[in-house]
């Protein structure tokens, strides 16, 4: 099994300020080398496959901040990814295995608590572009979407 | 406008990829917290701060630049340090800078979900190292680098900190010398590499409510 971490870097301070996520969030994952693209961007499309396990994991660019990822939305055909407390801490992280092979991009939603108060990643003024799962041949992804 | 004195440089780099490639290109992404006071290149391996010195008149007010390394395959910052340590390893003092083997028992091999690993620590990524900042900026007396002690839970409670000179206006190149782990040859061994980040020192014209007086003198 292998397991792909998806972090979303956010300047919290610069998402309350603003009211929104639109450009003070970041999506990375460490599987760039296997086909993952718009690294650092909102739009971060993971490569995933069958059977991968994937992690959501959350750095506010201040470590003092409170943001925590409350829900995922996500086709559940594809992945159903649960919140999970490393132990005795506080702080989660959410993993889920893709369940079946990707045939389309799979667009997902976050929502972040940021300092308690819950905003959208995308954000909604963002015209519905967000992070997506992508399966297969990345091209033809792009050109499905 | 905010005036930040505390500027937040975090540095994410996918750890395997760039140990595979032997260099950070394509594997290192910058971020900070003064986008909206000017900095560009978020989120990519080209960062430039902007940082605003137009009203640091004393060291009091000095911009202050924190940088943090992470994997993006680890644990997030906001875990507390306490959640890493093995309780049933052997304690001991902790020697600064030093990665002892009674240390090394000390820390949990854990992935990125907090699960204990095989010995051989496949799927563990022991955070990056930042090591030292040198380059233009440090040469030129625009910024004073030192590594720092906190008791904040981050980076092992140390970090690379400097403060800048307000009266060096301009464009400057610095240089991180990051370390990363891996695991080789049932050791983990540290492989040195280094990456370019700017920070671009604006000064403008200090402008509020008393230096608009004209209304107050006589018309001419």
């Amino acid at each position: 099994m292998r397991t792909i971490t998806i972090t979303t870097v956010v300047d919290v301070a610069g998402a309350l300020a603003n009211d929104s996520t639109g450009g003070h969030v970041y999506l990375l994952d460490d599987n760039k080398l296997n086909g993952s693209t718009d690294e650092g961007t909102e739009t971060l499309r993971t490569k995933v496959r069958l059977g991968d396990r994937l992690v959501w994991t959350v750095h506010p660019l201040e470590v003092e901040s409170a943001v925590r990822i409350v829900w995922i939305a996500v086709d559940k055909a594809y992945c159903d990814p649960e919140e999970r407390e490393y132990e005795n801490t506080g702080v989660t992280y959410w993993v889920g295995t893709v369940k079946k092979d990707l045939e389309k991009a799979v667009p997902y939603r976050l929502t972040l608590s940021c300092g308690g108060r819950n905003l959208e990643v995308p954000a909604p003024s963002s015209s519905g572009a967000g992070p997506c799962l992508v399966g297969g041949d990345a091209a033809a992804n792009g050109q499905a979407r | 406008m905010s005036h930040s004195q505390q500027l937040g440089i975090v540095v994410m780099i996918d750890v395997a990829a760039a140990i595979g490639a032997g260099r950070l290109d394509d594997h290192i992404y910058l971020v900070d917290n003064n986008r909206s006071e000017g900095s560009t290149g978020e989120g990519t391996a080209r960062l430039v701060s902007a940082i605003d010195a137009t009203r640091i008149h004393t060291q009091g007010h000095a911009q202050v630049l924190n940088w943090l390394a992470f994997g993006i395959g680890g644990l997030p910052p906001t875990v507390p340090k306490t959640f890493f340590v093995n309780p049933a390893a052997a304690t001991g003092p902790r020697l600064p800078g030093k990665i002892s083997e009674a240390h090394a028992a000390r820390v949990k091999v854990i992935d990125v979900t907090g699960t204990a690993v095989d010995a051989e620590g496949k799927g563990f990524a022991p955070p990056p190292v930042i090591t030292r900042i040198t380059g233009e900026a440090v040469d030129k007396c625009v910024m004073f680098p030192g590594e720092y002690g906190s008791p904040d839970p981050i980076s092992d409670g140390r970090y690379w900190s400097a403060t800048v000179n307000p009266n060096a206006v301009g464009l400057f190149a610095y240089t991180m010398h990051i370390t990363l782990f891996h695991r080789s040859d049932g050791a983990w061994k540290g492989v040195p590499m280094t990456w370019d980040a700017h920070i671009d020192v604006r000064k403008e014209e200090v402008r509020n409510g008393f230096c608009d007086i004209a209304h107050v003198l006589p018309g001419v």
